[in-house]
């Protein structure tokens, strides 16, 4: 249900935006927002299915302790 | 892009709004116990020659922001890897105040709510911000500042009853050295994220115009600081504050005149909601101008919305609870924050004098 509702709104952002840009022809812009948009996908259908994934605070804590010492 | 220009007065009312922003639900600076107040005075003052390092690098290279000066200062390559980490400091600097509102909302208004609600919500409005440039931002802040210090004067008002002087004295029992820790905790949270504006600001009118949005922004903005805190600790005593989450909304809760007016917390959840908006939306400003730069482009505002939508990801991803959440951001985030906002850009202020003086000497040995 989750994963519905991730997917619906991603495609309406992508479609909104990756239209101009496409139309105006602008490679660099399209390929950058392309690689973000599709990481951030990703991401957020395995945060919809339930999967963990690693937090980069938990890595920060490490680095900050080890540091403090 | 066109040219984004912005008057003094917005400068100032961003920066004080930022540094209001949050520190409605956390107060900072807790480890000067009772002697909060004097901390938060002492980090006001020490806070004045750190912005004044902004300042003059705003002055030096008049029109270009940190990310500018970096490349500038440090070379390509270590100054792309400076930029990097900038930008990954403002990201995650997002992301922690996104959490940060849907935690309160979801603690305090909505428990059955699943976090992730008021975080769409917030950075879609956050998107379109955005889109609109810093403008749009500057003028919105405008608006809401002086809405926000009525309702700010209006509420310590209605608390001046409930006000225990008992809860202040005896002034400096602990000694004078946890008061200058409090004051540095002070300074990092929330004053010295200001160093943030020196990511975004565009070219100001006149050259002395920088002066006066950070200073007086510094000086809004901390009195009213200083007046939320100092209210806290009068009205609630010292260990109800640092057992609290959220300590200015339960203070405010104590509001009961004559059994009519009651419920004015919201008045603080609004406030909250104001100032939060902003500071989210300065932090993933310099995110997007920093990511641009990045990759060279001379616009940001393509790049807002996967950005935003890895922000939300972020905040839901890097945090299982609220206890792990406040633990992080006092035990590991204030070291990495000072870093950030004030070392390094003591740093950036050095090399950036030396070079200055460097090109000088050059001119004029060709001359």
């Amino acid at each position: 249900m989750a994963v519905l509702i991730v997917i619906l709104i991603y495609s309406l952002a992508g479609f909104i935006e990756i239209f101009p840009m496409i139309k105006k022809k602008q490679k660099k812009r399209l390929i950058l927002y392309s690689i973000f948009f599709i990481i951030s996908f990703l991401i957020s259908i395995l945060l919809s299915i339930g999967i963990e994934i690693p937090s980069p605070a938990v890595f920060i804590k490490k680095i900050v302790v080890l540091l403090k010492k | 892009m066109d040219k984004e220009v912005i008057s003094d007065k917005q400068g100032v009312s961003l920066v004080a709004m930022f540094i209001i922003g949050t520190y409605t639900i956390l107060v900072s600076g807790l480890q000067a116990k009772k002697d909060l107040w004097l901390a938060d005075i002492l980090a006001i003052i020490i806070a004045v020659p750190l912005l004044w390092t902004f300042i003059r690098l705003h002055q030096k290279f008049y029109g270009k922001n940190l990310f500018d000066i970096l490349e500038i200062c440090f070379g390509k390559v270590i100054g792309k890897f400076m930029i990097i980490l900038y930008v990954l400091f403002s990201f995650i600097f997002g992301s922690l105040l996104l959490r940060e509102f849907g935690e309160f909302y979801v603690i305090v208004a909505a428990p059955e709510t699943p976090m992730i609600v008021p975080m769409v919500f917030i950075s879609f409005l956050s998107i379109w911000i955005l889109k609109e440039g810093i403008e749009v931002m500057a003028r919105w802040g405008e608006f809401f500042l002086p809405i926000l210090i009525v309702l700010m004067v209006f509420i310590i008002f209605l608390l001046l009853g409930d006000m225990d002087i008992k809860n202040i004295l005896p002034i400096l029992y602990d000694g004078p050295k946890p008061v200058l820790q409090g004051a540095l905790d002070s300074l990092t949270h929330p004053f010295s994220q200001t160093m943030v504006f020196t990511m975004i600001l565009p070219k100001l009118k006149r050259k002395s115009s920088y002066r006066k949005v950070y200073f007086l922004g510094l000086i809004i903005g901390g009195v009213i600081v200083f007046a939320i805190s100092t209210t806290n600790i009068l009205v609630s005593g010292v260990t109800m504050v640092s057992r609290m989450y959220f300590p200015t909304y339960i203070t405010v809760t104590r509001v009961n005149i004559g059994d009519f007016l009651k419920s004015v917390e919201i008045l603080v959840a609004f406030i909250y909601l104001l100032g939060g908006f902003i500071k989210l939306n300065v932090c993933m400003l310099a995110t997007c101008i920093g990511t641009s730069k990045i990759f060279n482009c001379n616009d940001y505002r393509f790049i807002v919305t996967p950005i935003l939508f890895m922000l939300v990801n972020l905040s839901c991803l890097m945090f299982n609870s609220s206890i792990e959440f406040f633990d992080w951001i006092f035990n590991v985030w204030i070291y990495v924050a000072r870093l950030f906002q004030i070392v390094l850009p003591v740093i950036i202020f050095i090399v950036a004098s030396l070079k200055v003086r460097n090109t000088r000497a050059e001119n004029c040995c060709e001359e």
